[in-house]
């Protein structure tokens, strides 16, 4: 599975206090051609300092100090998305919907098979990569909107909320020409083929502007 | 006319000529004979009779006047009467004149004149005077009459004297009667009142005209009038003082209580001649009275209540109540005694409890009553008693001696015993359940330590083939990868080898051993690691224990565990020593005790509740499973194992094992 697609950048992390499993889950994660960095505790992976890459988590649910569901809570609480992957020696029923409901990836009982443990670990960077390029792509397209004026940002709205040209010029106090000057400009700047494309985008942004 | 009595006299000097009564008025100008009868009406009038002449002299004079005057008839014939009453001369000689000149009569003229003797104050006559006249008109004189009204108007002063007296009295009785504080009202002898006093009106706003006879029934309470009416009827009818007390009404409306009172009053020959009453208010003193009497009734039926009430929990009471004398011979006892041990009342009491006692209880009962006696309280003082049935019911008592008598208070209890028992049985079956599943969760936990390194070599071998599997293959992260699956192998054998180390003699039969004999040799095994954490040891073996019949491997282990956590407990201790202690001792008649106790730190009391819990540890390296075996495997024996702290540091874990059975 040495799918290198997913780029160098991508990182698994694995939390587990067994010195003996963090070995073994490093090593099978490394031979699949992953980056894995391991740590003993939560607390350990916290401190340390994280590229802005896809990633996700391999959380021993059994652990001294804070548990693995508690420090799930934690994280969504301070709406980190890391997708995570639990192990456990002994899972009851409660255990894993409760995991699962709070966005576990997925929920493996020791021994799992290692291949299962490897599927998980794809699913969850595969979704830490599309979370992490929409991430990027709105960063980028908030950047693009905001280099418009704010008269091009209005029209922009209005267009978007469905306005026709002469009723964005009576509702914004121009003419009609000046409207349509106005949306020629927005659709370059913000690289938009098409006014279902504008309106994508202006959902995305959450600015279009209808009349009440 | 003047009473025959009165002998006034005119004071006269006595007489030079005197004038016979048979004789004629010889001296007389008009020398005139009256027939003899109307001489002698003349000489008896009871009145004065003269006949003047008109120079005042007297012609003619009654035995009548001259009684008055005290001058013979005779001696005043002739002469004037300046001679012979002077002190009236004037007067007489003026009134005379006067007729002669008018020619008419003179009546009603008063003459006040002075007795002969002037034993008395002023005699008074009325007298009249006409004139009688001759044929030809001329007057010849004129006669007098005289009545003597002294005594008369002697009486009249009296009476005029009397009758402002008696309007000052009246006028006195009116003050008084107005203003007193009392009503007062008079009333005919038929009871018809005629009078009232002003406080009656002031009060009731009423006239006397209203009040007049029988008006007064208006003012009283329509509750009580029939009855004063007919009260106050038969005094009337029988003339005996009258005395009643009832609300009258006041012009306000409201009423108020009055004592009245009516006294008949009788004339000097008896008869009743009218009533006298008085109304008294006396509002404060009814309403007091009412008060006191509402109070003493509600006291009474407080009282009345409260006996009842309390009659009523001696007889509804569930528990058995009973009164006994100081030498616990039952007085009294109540129904709860026949509904809980079916005894009549008859065959308690009189009797002390000896009889119904369970032999066991009944010396115990003796020494509970002499304490009671002494003035101690019992309470959950438990003892059974024998059912007429033959059964016996558990009672617990409470008990209370005062005044010779002892109050006590039973309650069956017999019930909560049996439940007692049952719930012993539960705790019982409990704690072999309890220990079912600490077994359980102890396997749980072996499990897991075997799971580790078992997944940890699944995961290696997996990465190795992998390396090797790879396009270019990588020997050197596949050689590694193997070195761990050793590892991990090695660990998985060491985790099942300190498994079987706890259960090492798992098979073995129990057998009889001495416990001292035993804690000897576990010691003797980790006196090496006693001497090198510096650890001083104290051993206190009871002499002569009775021997245990148990795994003598699984109980070494206990005491090893016991100790390794003793000792490592000990580690953080620098300022005192390190002292561990080790003791052997009988508990009762089938159980010894080994104590194992550090001068560590001591448990927190947060971990005290979970530190034979499965999984706990506050070990940086401990699995947690230590005590929790240890715990198993003592009660698998039938024995129990305990912490507590110990004086003045660290932990005692006590080890209780049945032993001789």
């Amino acid at each position: 599975m040495n799918d290198e697609r997913s780029g160098p950048q991508s990182t698994v992390y694995v939390v587990d206090d067994d010195a003996s499993v963090r070995r073994g889950l490093s090593n099978l994660i490394r031979s699949v051609g992953l980056r894995v960095e391991v740590f003993a505790s939560a607390s350990e992976f916290l401190a340390a300092k994280r590229p802005d890459a896809p990633a996700c988590l391999v959380l021993d649910v059994r652990m001294p100090g804070l548990s693995g569901l508690d420090f799930q809570a934690e994280l969504t609480k301070a709406r980190n998305q890391i997708p995570i992957i639990f192990i456990t020696g002994h899972a009851d029923v409660p255990m894993t919907v409760k995991a699962m409901k709070a966005g576990a990836i997925e929920f493996l009982t020791k021994p799992f098979r290692e291949q299962d443990l490897l599927d998980a670990v794809q699913v969850a960077l595969e979704r830490a990569r599309v979370a992490h390029q929409n991430e990027q792509s709105a960063a980028q397209l908030r950047a693009k909107f905001e280099a418009l004026t704010p008269r091009e940002q209005e029209v922009m709205a209005w267009v978007t909320g469905g306005l026709l040209n002469k009723q964005v010029a009576a509702e914004i106090g121009v003419t009609e020409i000046t409207v349509k000057v106005h949306r020629g400009k927005v659709m370059r700047k913000m690289g938009a083929k098409s006014l279902a494309d504008l309106v994508r985008m202006a959902d995305m942004l959450g600015i279009r502007r209808t009349k009440p | 006319m003047p009473d025959a009595e009165a002998k006034p006299a005119l004071v006269a000097e006595s007489s030079a000529r005197a004038v016979r009564r048979s004789q004629p008025l010889r001296q007389s100008k008009y020398d005139r004979q009256p027939p003899a009868e109307l001489q002698l009406v003349y000489d008896t009038a009871p009145v004065g009779l003269a006949f003047l002449s008109t120079d005042c002299r007297y012609l003619q004079i009654n035995q009548r006047l001259t009684e008055i005057c005290g001058i013979s008839v005779a001696d005043h014939i002739g002469r004037s009467v300046r001679e012979t009453v002077p002190q009236v001369a004037e007067q007489v000689e003026s009134l005379v004149q006067t007729i002669i000149r008018t020619g008419e009569p003179v009546t009603g003229v008063e003459v006040h004149g002075q007795r002969a003797d002037k034993s008395n104050a002023d005699h008074v006559w009325i007298t009249n005077w006409h004139p009688l006249k001759s044929a030809d008109g001329d007057i010849i004189g004129v006669n007098v009459v005289a009545e003597d009204v002294t005594e008369r108007k002697r009486a009249e002063a009296v009476l005029v004297a009397s009758e402002k007296a008696l309007r000052e009295s009246e006028a006195r009785f009116r003050e008084l009667a107005d203003n007193m504080n009392q009503f007062a009202w008079s009333a005919d002898p038929t009871g018809s009142r005629y009078w009232y006093n002003k406080r009656w009106h002031d009060y009731a706003g009423t006239t006397p005209e209203e009040m007049h006879g029988w008006g007064w029934q208006k003012l009283h309470h329509p509750d009580h009038l029939e009855r004063v009416v007919r009260v106050m009827r038969q005094s009337f009818a029988t003339g005996r003082p009258w005395r009643d007390t009832f609300p009258l009404r006041g012009r306000d409306g409201t009423y108020r209580w009055f004592l009245s009172h009516a006294m008949p009053i009788r004339n000097e020959a008896g008869d009743l001649v009218r009533w006298l009453g008085t109304n008294t208010d006396v509002t404060a003193q009814i309403e007091a009275e009412q008060a006191l009497r509402e109070l003493n009734e509600t006291l009474e039926q407080r009282v009345e209540t409260e006996t009842r009430e309390r009659l009523q929990i001696w007889n509804v009471s569930e528990d058995l109540l009973v009164v006994e004398d100081l030498e616990g011979t039952y007085l009294s006892v109540n129904p709860a005694w026949t509904a809980t041990l079916g005894w009549p009342e008859a065959e308690l009491v009189g009797k002390s409890s000896q009889w119904l006692l369970h032999p066991d209880d009944r010396e115990k009962t003796v020494k509970e009553i002499r304490e009671l006696a002494g003035g101690r309280k019992t309470s959950r003082f438990e003892t059974r008693f024998r059912h007429q049935d033959g059964s016996y019911r558990w009672l617990s008592w409470k008990a209370v001696a005062d005044g010779g008598r002892i109050y006590a208070t039973g309650r069956d209890i017999t019930e909560l015993k049996e439940a007692e028992h049952e719930l012993r049985e539960a705790r019982r079956e409990l704690s072999h359940f309890a220990r079912r599943t600490t077994l359980a969760a102890m396997s749980a936990a072996i499990a897991h330590e075997i799971k580790q390194p078992l997944g940890a070599i699944v995961m290696n071998a997996s990465a190795g083939l992998r390396w090797l599997n790879a396009v270019s293959p990588d020997i050197g992260e596949a050689r590694t990868s193997f070195e761990n699956v050793v590892a991990d192998g090695h660990r998985a054998g060491e985790v099942i080898q300190s498994i079987r180390a706890m259960f090492e003699t798992g098979g073995q039969a129990e057998t009889t051993l001495d416990a001292n004999e035993m804690i000897r040799e576990t010691i003797a095994i980790i006196r090496g690691e006693l001497e090198a954490a510096r650890v001083q040891l104290q051993l206190e073996l009871a002499p002569q224990l009775t021997p245990v019949s148990a795994h003598k491997g699984q109980l070494q282990q206990v005491i090893l565990n016991l100790i390794t956590n003793a000792v490592d407990a000990m580690r953080a201790v620098t300022n005192r020593p390190r002292v561990l202690s080790v003791r052997s001792a009988a508990s009762g008649a089938d159980h010894l005790s080994i104590a194992v106790e550090d001068s560590g730190p001591g448990i927190d009391s947060e971990h005290v509740d979970r530190i034979f819990d499965a999984f706990f540890t506050t070990k940086s390296h401990g699995m947690g499973m230590g005590l929790a075996i240890c715990r198993s495997i003592v009660e698998a024996h039938g024995g129990n194992l305990t912490v507590s702290a110990a004086a003045p540091h660290g932990s005692a874990f006590r080890l209780v094992l049945p032993c001789g059975g």
